[in-house]
């Protein structure tokens, strides 16, 4: 008789699916790469889950597997580059009614990460995690090997240069009418 | 428009940035077929993807042991290579490595020397069809190579092709066993050059992995990560662990 998936397997994946989507393409996983990418994120999970002892979220694990293989991507391990892109991600098929939610979409996109290009990257990493993940401050502390101190103050200075963003973006947007 | 709050502003990122439903559920589906695969049986299928090169050609059978021995110290040592000991459920082996350990760091890992790893066997009359691999290494057979009518294009590789290509990487996995890294690369990138369409493709990938991990070549570690992942249960598993783990950078 084959085995069914854990129980709280697809759970999970539903949860945090975008937690590690976003968490792989901000690491420099090209987006032909990320359907795979992903994929082995929470393969690794399963396969090692006897080994999730508890001690840190669902979420700061599945970081932690995302940025491993994030960094073999970087690294540049060819044949497994060669693998992920001969299997590139299928554009989505877009209804004419998505069009306009699209369109803010994607200038959120632009808007962000060109605010995140800004931000020094330990700083980057932080604001990443607590402002657009929703990870806590210790579940930050814990993942990135730091005093929650440093992860208070990193994200006060990344939080008032985001502030900072958006108003200049609206003085911009006033000034052309 | 988006409007232009920070929380909203983050909550549009958040979407644009996710994976598209459609994608997403494929993902889900995907995951599914592949985490439902039962496990292999304990001690993993002989050979595997190395035999995917071993069929026979012109009549000549070729068979390929991969010697599996040792490793279970290292296995001991951080969490992920205990993993890859339980035999019921082939692991995933450390592409991951270095994130994991930054939640849960692990114990220093040992350095152990290189141990045999790939040894291609021809049956007994192979080796007496073909010449070896390494013309200066071995004396040659008495039997003359006969010689035939040219063949056409479309006849599959004679049958001492195969076996010189065995010939010669087990003369480099040889090499490789002995310490001798320069002959080892030398007759591997003999084997690149000579059989562009190998038919041992994957038995030569494999020693490509073992060699750049005994180089110490700083890309080694992710290369057997990346090989391991694709090939959890993998018979040589235990020993490109415990070869590669100490090209770790």
């Amino acid at each position: 008789m084959e085995p069914e998936p854990e129980p709280d397997f697809d759970a999970v994946y539903r949860a945090h699916v975008g937690l590690v989507w976003r968490s792989l393409r901000r690491a420099g996983v090209p987006d032909s790469m990320l359907e795979d990418a992903t994929q082995e994120v929470f393969l690794i999970h399963h396969r090692r889950r006897a080994e999730f002892n508890g001690h840190s979220s669902v979420r700061t694990w599945l970081l932690g597997i995302a940025r491993g293989v994030a960094a073999n991507v970087r690294r540049g391990e060819q044949r497994l580059v060669r693998r992920l892109e001969s299997r590139r991600v299928e554009p989505s098929t877009a209804t004419p009614e998505d069009a306009e939610r699209r369109t803010a979409q994607a200038e959120a996109l632009g808007l962000v990460e060109s605010f995140l290009a800004t931000l020094r990257p330990e700083s980057r990493e932080v604001f990443e995690l607590i402002e657009i993940e929703e990870l806590k401050q210790r579940e930050v502390a814990q993942l990135l090997g730091i005093n929650i101190n440093t992860v208070a103050s990193r994200l006060r200075a990344a939080r008032a240069a985001f502030q900072s963003f958006v108003d200049a973006l609206d003085d911009k947007e006033t000034a052309h009418g | 428009m988006v409007e232009r709050s920070p929380a909203k502003l983050l909550a549009a990122y958040r979407d644009a940035a996710g994976p598209p439903p459609a994608i997403e559920q494929r993902m889900l589906e995907v995951l599914h077929a592949q985490i439902t695969v039962p496990p292999p049986p304990a001690g993993g299928g002989v050979a595997g993807g190395a035999t995917t090169g071993a069929a026979s050609a012109g009549g000549v059978k070729l068979a390929v042991v991969l010697t599996v021995v040792g490793g279970l110290a290292v296995a001991a040592a951080t969490p992920w290579l205990r993993a890859s000991f339980e035999p019921a459920q082939p692991e995933i082996v450390n592409i991951e490595g270095e994130a994991v350990l930054a939640v849960e760091p692990g114990p220093p890992i040992p350095v152990l020397a290189p141990a045999p790893v790939l040894v291609p066997v021809l049956p007994a009359a192979a080796p007496h069809e073909s010449a070896p691999a390494e013309p200066a290494a071995e004396p040659k057979q008495a039997a003359p190579r006969r010689r035939s009518a040219p063949r056409p294009r479309s006849e599959p590789p004679p049958a001492a092709t195969l076996a010189d290509e065995a010939q010669l990487l087990r003369s480099a996995d040889a090499a490789l066993r002995r310490g001798r890294l320069s002959e080892a690369r030398s007759l591997l990138d003999r084997h690149a050059r000579e059989f562009g369409q190998a038919s041992l493709q994957a038995e030569a990938e494999l020693l490509e992995l073992l060699l750049a991990c005994a180089e110490r070549r700083p890309d080694a570690h992710a290369r057997a990560t990346a090989w391991l992942t694709r090939q959890p249960s993998h018979p040589a598993r235990t020993r490109i662990v415990e070869l590669c783990e100490a090209a770790d950078p």
